[in-house]
């Protein structure tokens, strides 16, 4: 089948036959993280590949690979890529939400974790569990030794000779 | 949604208002903010309200000022500490502790949750060590309250260790000085005289199903000794009799019934309702069929579209008002629960409307094999062969369950203020969503509300309930006032040193 315009994303491929269909969208219109998000949302449906195709004298594309674990039809497919069009969006505007609302999302979260757990939390509870260092990072200097931690510099008084 | 086309954008004056979502309910504008105020505004107190241009002394700026609709005139002492009464459940743990005593069952019930099997497999029992361990851990919450429920399953096919959990809960709560409750969810057909005779001698709490008349309910709920319908009203009778016996209010001590509404009874809203009224029930939950377990898998026969659903509910309230218009006071438990909210200006903490959600935080499942999950809802969801909803087992501490990646998660997942639609809706601050059904029926814990049958059905309720109140017809307003009054069942309460 040729390729279907929709809205978006455009419809590149879809083989009945198969159950398969091919979903194209410009890169830049919607985030990596909303891509995976709303792809993730259809592996209990269908099989799902995403690829990149960087594009010759036009802007690159995401392509979406989908193939339905149980036999579809023509208009199952479509539907499929109707509920992916409508997840992207759905995914693009919920990060813009919690982007915008992210400061009260963090002290109700942390105020409602900490009641339960019955302690005062710090603050940076939640900023804390992901603060993307390396498990060899050490910004609070545990790892340095005391030595090497409390020497004097040379000119201090009390200084080593 | 938008403002009026009258409204011109420039004259809004944003900075002199609290915010606020506002809907077209009945011919005017209902107005809402998150301290849960709410008004209804005309056409043109809309316009004068947006631009700012009430004065002191109008009775439109008065009504914005009592309403908390007028940034300069909020006292924020008296609101904050408002806002942190309806939220106290933010500054404690889970209150529900949902017991799962078994897997087996009597009953074949065309819609059932849960994974039930035959009678004969003791095997998915609870065990007395695991009942133990569960108990430690439900009193370890930091909530003043605890309530133990006893599910299945029929929870009275593990007699023995559901005596058990009564009795080391009551042991632990003479030091622990909780207020702690019981309730037992049953089909009653394992019930006998000595079983009831210990239960209230317990204070603990009954629950059943009953969906309807004998023809609709012993169709769908099927048992193969006899009549379900005979056995449950039988017992409903006889222990509502017994409460009356021991001097408790008949108004407010009976057998809780629920009914689960199917295809075949969307019809019927009369005969559920009088069903309910004629073994003595004050109150109907009229529920809808959940996505869960059988439920799910037998939709083709028994489920129906969400507008199928609200039409059927609208008869039913309806109905329910006119009865309770010729001096018959029933309710329905669902309406009462959002009008409490709305114009009792109470927090019922009923878990499906309230945000964040009650997962973890508001109500923790026990399974017999000790696993342990965000709630009922995440139970059944591994019943249907996924673990997502599995936050530990009986053997981790209470402060790792509670504050676990996956607990935030599914806190965070269950805010209001995350999800787009709801940062928009009017119904924000009466409002919730269930992380579990949002995951069952559209993939992911966030859902999207704007085809979520959740957000659907709420939102008709909502819609039905202010369109009553814009009207605000006497009589309905007496009535919607008598089901809003709160009145505590304190018997049902263990003394806190009952030993």
């Amino acid at each position: 089948m040729t390729a279907q315009e929709t809205q978006t994303p455009t419809v590149e491929r879809l083989d009945d036959a198969h159950s398969r269909v091919t979903l194209a969208l410009e890169i830049g219109l919607y985030p990596i993280d909303v891509l995976y998000g709303a792809a993730y949302i259809f592996i209990d449906r269908a099989y799902v590949l995403l690829d990149k195709d960087e594009g010759v004298g036009r802007p690159g594309r995401y392509l979406v690979h989908l193939r339905g674990k149980n036999p579809m039809s023509h208009e199952q497919l479509l539907a499929l890529c109707g509920e992916f069009g409508n997840e992207l969006l759905s995914q693009a505007l919920r990060r813009k939400v919690v982007k915008q609302n992210q400061k009260i999302i963090e002290e109700i979260t942390t105020q409602a974790i900490a009641g339960a757990a019955g302690g005062t939390l710090p603050t940076d509870f939640l900023a804390n569990q992901d603060d993307g260092l390396d498990f060899l990072d050490d910004p609070l200097g545990i790892a340095v030794p005391w030595e090497e931690k409390f020497k004097k510099k040379k000119d201090e008084p009390g200084a080593a000779p | 949604m938008s403002l009026p086309a009258s409204v011109p954008l420039h004259k809004v004056k944003a900075e002199a208002l609290v915010p606020f979502n506002h809907r077209r309910i009945g011919g005017r504008w209902l107005v809402s903010n998150d301290l849960g105020d709410h008004v209804f505004l005309t056409d043109a107190e809309f316009t004068t309200f947006v631009q700012a241009e009430t004065r002191p002394g109008d009775p439109l700026h008065e009504r914005l000022v009592a309403g908390n609709f007028l940034a300069g005139t909020v006292d924020v002492q008296t609101q904050a500490a408002r806002w942190r009464k309806k939220k106290q459940y933010l500054f404690y743990g889970p209150t529900l502790h949902a017991f799962v005593l078994t897997h087996r069952c009597n009953h074949g019930c065309q819609y059932c949750h849960s994974s039930i099997v035959g009678m004969e497999r003791t095997d998915t029992d609870m065990s007395i060590e695991t009942a133990e361990r569960a108990v430690d851990l439900a009193f370890q919450t930091t909530s003043p309250g605890v309530t133990i429920e006893f599910q299945g399953g029929e929870p009275l096919a593990n007699w023995e260790v559901l005596q058990h959990v009564v009795e080391y809960a009551r042991q632990k709560n003479a030091l622990a000085g909780k207020a702690l409750s019981f309730s037992l969810v049953t089909n009653l057909s394992l019930m006998d005289d000595d079983k009831l005779d210990y239960l209230l001698d317990r204070k603990v709490q009954l629950c059943t199903s009953l969906d309807g008349p004998a023809d609709l309910h012993d169709k769908i709920r099927i048992y193969k000794n006899g009549s379900s319908h005979e056995l449950v009203v039988g017992w409903m009778k006889k222990i509502n009799d017994r409460y009356k016996a021991m001097g408790l209010d008949p108004n407010l001590y009976r057998v809780e019934a629920l009914p689960t509404i199917t295809r075949p009874a969307l019809g019927r809203w009369r005969d559920v309702v009088d069903t309910y009224v004629s073994v003595g029930c004050r109150a109907v939950f009229l529920r809808k069929l959940d996505p869960f377990g059988f439920a799910a898998r037998s939709a083709k026969t028994l489920g129906y579209s969400m507008d199928d659903f609200v039409q059927f509910y609208i008869n039913a309230v309806e109905y329910i008002l006119e009865l309770n218009k010729q001096g018959t006071q029933v309710m329905e438990r669902h309406a009462a629960i959002m009008l409490s909210k709305i114009l009792a200006d109470e927090e019922p903490n009923y878990l499906d409307l309230r945000t964040p959600g009650g997962a973890c935080i508001g109500q923790i499942g026990y399974a017999p094999d000790g696993s342990i999950y965000s709630s009922d809802e995440g139970r059944f969801v591994a019943a249907m062969g996924d673990d997502m909803f599995k936050v530990g087992t009986v053997m981790d501490t209470y402060d790792r369950l509670m504050t676990n990646a996956q607990t935030r998660a599914l806190v965070m997942a269950g805010l209001n203020d995350g999800q787009p639609d709801c940062v928009s809706c009017v119904y924000k601050p009466w409002c919730g969503q269930q992380v579990e059904y949002n995951y069952k029926t559209q993939g992911s814990l966030h859902g999207r509300m704007r085809d979520s049958v959740w957000c659907k059905k709420h939102k008709s309720i909502f819609d039905y309930l202010m369109a009553k109140l814009e009207r605000a017809d006497p009589e309905e307003m007496r009535i919607f006032e008598r089901w809003t009054t709160h009145r505590v069942l304190d018997h049902f309460l263990q003394e806190r040193s009952a030993l």
